[in-house]
């Protein structure tokens, strides 16, 4: 069965990008270029041959071109990229704060260099390697349950006739976002205490022994995958509704046409819409794998739990490497984000050889 | 067009600040203000780690009497939480509080901060300052052997506990019992661990609250709970975390007899129900829920002025009974040998700093209020006010006149006029409540009840070059005691066998380094 | 919405709507005991563990939080810098997300990896306070406003959905001899209006809550927003009883009710606004546009 699309799929058939392709094509062909520029048998460098300098200097020429053509677009970027060399690209020196001993008094172009010295220590932090484990797998863990469920629940919720109905799901569903961790672990604890807690009494009426959910480690991990869908589920449904209302309806009717039931116009119209929006929020997620939840984490584990559910950010929190110790912090989200990127940029290449979407 | 017109404007804004940056960042450093007339008051900010829902008001009452007693007009800066991320933006920016505060050398992460503004001359040697103000270097006095871990001075002033302690160390904490389930069962107060386990036992099978159902625990505990535990390992001879001298060598109790003993008391109390289960995870108000509503008969907490913070409760959930009835403190527990033992913290809770970046008339503006605020006159002051507009005297006593709050009784000084806040760096007053205080009489009763055999840690003050040993691994040794140990109380079918695997591992992991660098260190003061 | 009226279809839908009143009731659960409990005196709160109505009403937790004079005026500068930022953000990052969706840009993938790179590595908050102060916006509401002008992740989200809109729609009016600019203004922005009604939304959230910028770099508890107002109340409330002479005129009977009575405070703007929200999520707009 056919994919119904919109008339131009997301990112795919992109006719700029065509069009960029064709003008390539026109000046200059590329392949022979990097044939010719080689190295000989023997080793040598061949100089450029005049044929690449012509051809070199017309891309220029395009180029320039090219930017004279979208200098409005220039325009209307400088903004954006003002303010991201003021505010983020100015103070990025502080990053060097990880490699020195920062002293208050002298700044920190002025406080001595000390490399890998605070890598060194945490690192050899005697948990840090079962903390960092426990980051990752908690995370994977939220990619597989705490992701797909806004966009299941923004699906159910397009599917609903009724207007009002659909819009008073909505209005509802958003508002746990808004309730804090702390409020939230009180209400877990209530809920799962070993007294009178709800589901310990509904367990105990059914004939069932109680059960300390909260201090058993085997319970931790799924009770935080639980806690965050029920928290973001709602207000993640946002972003895909926002996405689904915009796909026309007569892609619908056409699918309806050819004989697609619901669940064929789910696949064939509704998923294909979502595709680069989905693609854009999994590369961000992936790009966020060892960063931990620390307000949820911290509001929620106990020295019983500690071996499933202690994150990197809440043990160094908690052996005191955060307060004052500049040097750590900063090193300690260094090596997280570091190691963030690289998964990002690796999700992102994988995004767009499957789906042809990515965030650039 | 509108669009277009809007667009503009935000462009013509943002350009506008952007040409303000550059201006504001060609100019370089503002002038310093020339100093004011010798009459002027003097501006001085102040920065506490609390939280005040008072306002500013320049003319109040209280502000008035410091302009005019010590010449200073104060600017208080409150900051709840990261405290001491908002200390060191404005240290960076050439912005210090002029008197600020600081965890000074207790708890280790302060103590490392503490040392390093020490290192970088950001606050000054109070004691050197000291002579000329008589009140200032008595109380510095009291306060000696908190030179050693300073370089020989005192960079801050220690803010005292309470005047109610005579001696060096006191114990700030107490066991508090339901009295009603005491006395309905006929039993005394615990004073020792074999009594306590009694006590507890009975609270948990007796159903004293007489409500039928089996659903008490004798004791319960505060997240993340092992620390409060450490009374009953000292009542073993032991401890959590501090250093006893044996054969000449100091040694962690942590790893003595006398810890796993307790461990065994635990672990049998978790065993037979006793405990609650949830010792580690129940939050405090929720754990005083636990105790006002019965579920819970014991807990462990501060004395003083905790009695105020679990009357108000009882009186409400139980109106027709007298709360003094129901809950009562208890006063220290005794060892094997019938000697009370228990650890003792110094008179002191955090310290206040003067900048040494300010100006020196500013900074002797700063010691000039520290010693007005320990005279008997500015302590009056800031306990209580401004006579006739805060409190009056009536018969030798005073009275509070201050407008009535949401409890029913007249708002404490400090919702009324900010300054009274400025009290929080002189002293805390423990045990000594100001008069008028609903329930004085108990909480000065209760405060430091349990000081009674407290013993200081010995090598308290001892400082380690973190470069030598970071203070992260001595976290993660205490993380190590504090998991294995909780785990052990709840889950240990052999804890003489789990307790010795928790030395090896405990050794290893940093421990044995940390064994060393302590003694070495210790040698080296003569310890 | 395509009438689908076969038996299967219809079993579906009473699942679906089974499925979504149970998500409701799941979701509404803790919001509703939060606002219960933000009703119950101390006495009735502590009895139960499960909140669904409360037995006995009180508005104690709201008129402590009221009482703070300041709060009305921290209202209104919450209210006037999440207006300001929506606006402001939403123009600069929607000016970039369009320009950023010409692939053949030259320097696009280059600043889009610098730009990308901000969202991982940055100076710390040492570094920025020092910018900020150099550029005078310390103690200034500006504070909130001039440095939040773009975020990433909502520049991400637009350039996508932008990237989506067909090419036909530009086409056309590039062929017309319109600019960038008009372009921008009269075709994008029109068809985008769900996304920018979302992230404008996710914009206004996230300053109305907005704590730590104004902790930081407002000094001046005169100017503080709601949201710090509201926290300031919160940490009164939660810490202090454990450090001596931090009590005794703290209210422990009140410490819940206030803690969720701050949760409803801050929640309720957001509710009163939403629904006009929800209207920008307009369906197939695109129709008529593609015909052409």
């Amino acid at each position: 069965m056919l994919d119904y699309l919109p008339a131009v799929r997301t990112g795919q058939q992109d006719p700029n990008r065509d069009r960029s392709s064709r003008i390539k094509d026109a000046s200059v062909p590329v392949t022979s270029v990097k044939s010719r520029r080689g190295t000989a048998a023997d080793g040598t460098i061949r100089s450029t041959p005049p044929s690449d300098r012509r051809s070199r200097r017309l891309s220029r020429r395009q180029t320039l071109k090219k930017i004279l053509r979208y200098r409005v677009i220039y325009l209307m970027l400088a903004p954006a990229i003002l303010t991201y060399i003021v505010f983020n690209y100015l103070p990025m020196y502080g990053v060097t704060i990880a490699f020195k001993d920062y002293w208050l008094s002298r700044g920190i172009l002025g406080s001595p260099w000390i490399g890998l010295y605070n890598f060194k220590v945490i690192l050899g932090l005697d948990k840090f390697w079962q903390v960092f484990r426990n980051t990752i797998v908690i995370n994977a863990l939220k990619l597989a349950f705490v992701f797909p469920a806004p966009v299941v629940l923004a699906i159910l919720m397009n599917e609903v006739r009724s207007r009002k109905f659909k819009r008073t799901v909505q209005t509802v569903v958003y508002l746990p976002h808004f309730i804090s961790w702390v409020v939230i672990s009180g209400i877990v604890l209530a809920l799962l205490s070993v007294d009178n807690g709800l589901v310990n009494t509904i367990l105990e009426s059914l004939g069932g022994r109680k059960i300390p959910f909260m201090i058993r480690s085997e319970f931790f991990r799924p009770i935080l995958i639980i806690t965050e869908i029920w928290k973001e589920a709602g207000w993640g449904t946002i972003i895909y509704l926002a996405v689904l209302c915009t796909i026309p309806q007569e892609l619908y009717e056409a699918a309806v046409i050819d004989g697609a039931g619901r669940f064929g116009r789910t696949l064939h119209v509704t998923l294909p819409a979502l595709t680069a929006i989905i693609a854009t929020m999994l590369i961000l997620t992936v790009g966020n794998m060892t960063i931990g939840n620390f307000d949820q984490v911290l509001n929620l584990y106990n020295p019983m739990v500690y071996d499933v559910g202690d994150i990197i950010d809440t043990y160094i929190y908690r052996v005191g490497l955060g307060e004052g110790k500049f040097g750590m912090g900063t090193a300690v989200g260094l090596f997280q984000n570091t190691i963030n990127l690289v998964l990002l940029l690796a999700a992102n290449n994988l995004a767009k050889r499957v789906t042809g979407s990515s965030l650039y | 067009m509108k669009k277009r017109m809007i667009l503009q404007l935000l462009v013509a804004v943002f350009s506008l600040i952007a040409a303000q940056a550059l201006i504001a960042a060609g100019k370089g450093e503002p002038v310093s203000t020339a100093q004011p007339a010798a009459e002027e008051p003097v501006e001085l900010t102040f920065m506490l780690n609390a939280d005040s829902t008072a306002s500013v008001d320049e003319n109040s009452p209280m502000t008035k009497v410091l302009k005019e007693k010590v010449g200073i007009v104060p600017r208080i800066s409150f900051v709840g939480s990261d405290y001491f991320a908002k200390l060191s933006v404005l240290v960076a920016s050439d912005e210090t509080p002029d008197v600020f505060f600081h965890g000074g050398i207790g708890g280790q992460t302060t103590y490392e901060q503490y040392i390093k503004f020490i290192k970088e001359g950001l606050i000054i040697p109070i004691s050197d300052y000291a002579s000329p103000y008589p009140n200032l270097e008595k109380r510095l006095q009291a306060f000696e052997e908190l030179k050693a871990p300073q370089y020989g001075k005192l960079y801050a002033l220690p803010i005292m506990n309470s005047t109610k302690i005579k001696s060096t160390v006191a114990n700030p904490h107490t066991i508090w019992y339901r009295k009603d389930w005491l006395d309905k069962l006929g039993l005394p107060i615990p004073t020792n661990t074999d009594e306590m386990y009694t006590v507890l036992k009975a609270f948990t099978t007796q159903d004293p609250d007489g409500n039928g159902s089996n659903d008490t625990y004798g004791y319960t505990s505060m997240a993340p709970g092992l620390w409060w535990f450490y009374p009953i390992f000292n009542a073993f001879g032991s401890d959590i975390q501090r250093f006893e001298k044996k054969d000449g060598k100091w040694t962690p109790m942590n790893l003595n007899e006398g810890a796993k003993a307790a461990l065994v008391w635990f672990n049998r109390l978790y065993k037979e129900g006793i405990l609650d289960p949830e010792f580690m995870i129940t939050p405090w108000d929720k754990m005083i829920e636990k105790f006002v509503t019965g579920k819970a008969g014991a807990f462990m907490a501060n004395s003083g002025d905790w009695y105020i913070v679990l009357y108000n409760p009882f009186k409400q959930v139980y109106p027709d009974k007298d709360p003094k009835t129901m809950f009562t403190w208890s006063s220290g527990l005794r060892n094997a040998k019938g000697v009370k033992v228990v650890n003792g913290f110094p008179n002191y809770w955090s310290m206040t700093c003067i900048s040494a970046k300010s100006s020196e008339q500013k900074r002797t503006k700063a010691l000039e209020f520290l010693d007005y605020g320990l005279s008997d006159e500015g302590h009056t002051f800031l306990t209580y006010g401004v006579e006739g507009v805060n409190y009056e005297v009536k018969g030798g006593s005073k009275v509070n006149l201050n407008p009535i709050g949401t409890d029913g009784n007249p708002k404490p000084l400090s919702e009324v006029d900010l300054v009274a806040e400025l009290k929080k760096f002189i002293q805390w007053d423990v045990g000594v409540m100001p008069e008028g205080t609903p329930n004085k009489k108990e909480c000065d009763e209760s405060a430091y009840v349990w000081s009674e055999g407290a013993k200081a840690d010995p090598l308290a003050y001892l400082f380690i070059d973190p470069a030598i040993l970071d203070p992260s691994v001595v976290g993660s040794l205490w993380d190590i005691t504090q998991t294995t140990w909780t785990k052990i109380i709840v889950e240990s079918t052999n804890v003489s066998q789990d307790f010795d695997q928790y030395v090896k591992a405990w050794l290893v992991k940093g421990g044995q380094k940390y064994i060393e660098e302590m003694n070495k260190a210790a040698t080296a003061q003569g310890l | 919405m395509v009438i689908d009226k076969s038996r299967g279809a219809k079993l579906f839908e009473a699942a679906n709507t089974v499925f979504l009143c149970l998500t409701v009731a799941l979701t509404l659960y803790p919001f509703w005991s939060v606002l219960v409990m933000s009703l119950m005196p101390y006495s009735e709160a502590i009895k139960t563990s499960f909140y669904l109505f409360p037995t006995r009403v009180t508005l104690d937790a709201y008129r402590y939080i009221m009482a703070s004079d300041r709060l009305i005026r921290g209202l209104g500068y919450s209210v006037y810098v999440t207006v300001l930022l929506v606006f402001y953000q939403l123009w600069i990052t929607s000016m970039a997300a369009y320009g950023f969706t010409k692939k053949d840009l030259p320097g696009r993938n280059a600043l889009l990896t610098l730009i990308i790179i901000t969202m991982f590595f940055g100076g710390g908050l040492i570094p920025y306070y020092l910018l900020v102060k150099a550029v005078g916006l310390v103690d200034s509401l500006w504070v909130m406003v001039i440095p939040a002008g773009v975020n990433t992740f909502h520049l991400i989200l637009i350039k996508s959905f932008i990237g989506s809109i067909p090419s036909e729609m530009e086409e056309s009016a590039i062929i017309d001899g319109a600019g960038f600019f008009r372009i921008f203004r009269s075709i994008i922005v029109p068809l985008s209006s769900s996304v920018l009604a979302t992230v404008g939304l996710f914009i206004a959230v996230g300053q109305w809550n907005n704590w730590y910028t104004p902790l930081i770099f407002i000094n001046d508890r005169e100017k503080w927003p709601l949201a710090m107002l509201l926290r300031e109340i919160l940490i009164n409330n939660q810490t202090g009883y454990l450090q001596p002479g931090f009590m005794v005129n703290r209210d422990i009977v009140l410490i819940r009710s206030v803690k969720m009575g701050v949760v409803i405070v801050s929640i309720v703007p957001i509710i009163l606004v939403y629904p006009f929200i929800q209207r920008y999520f307009v369906k197939g707009v695109m129709i008529g546009a593609i015909k052409s």
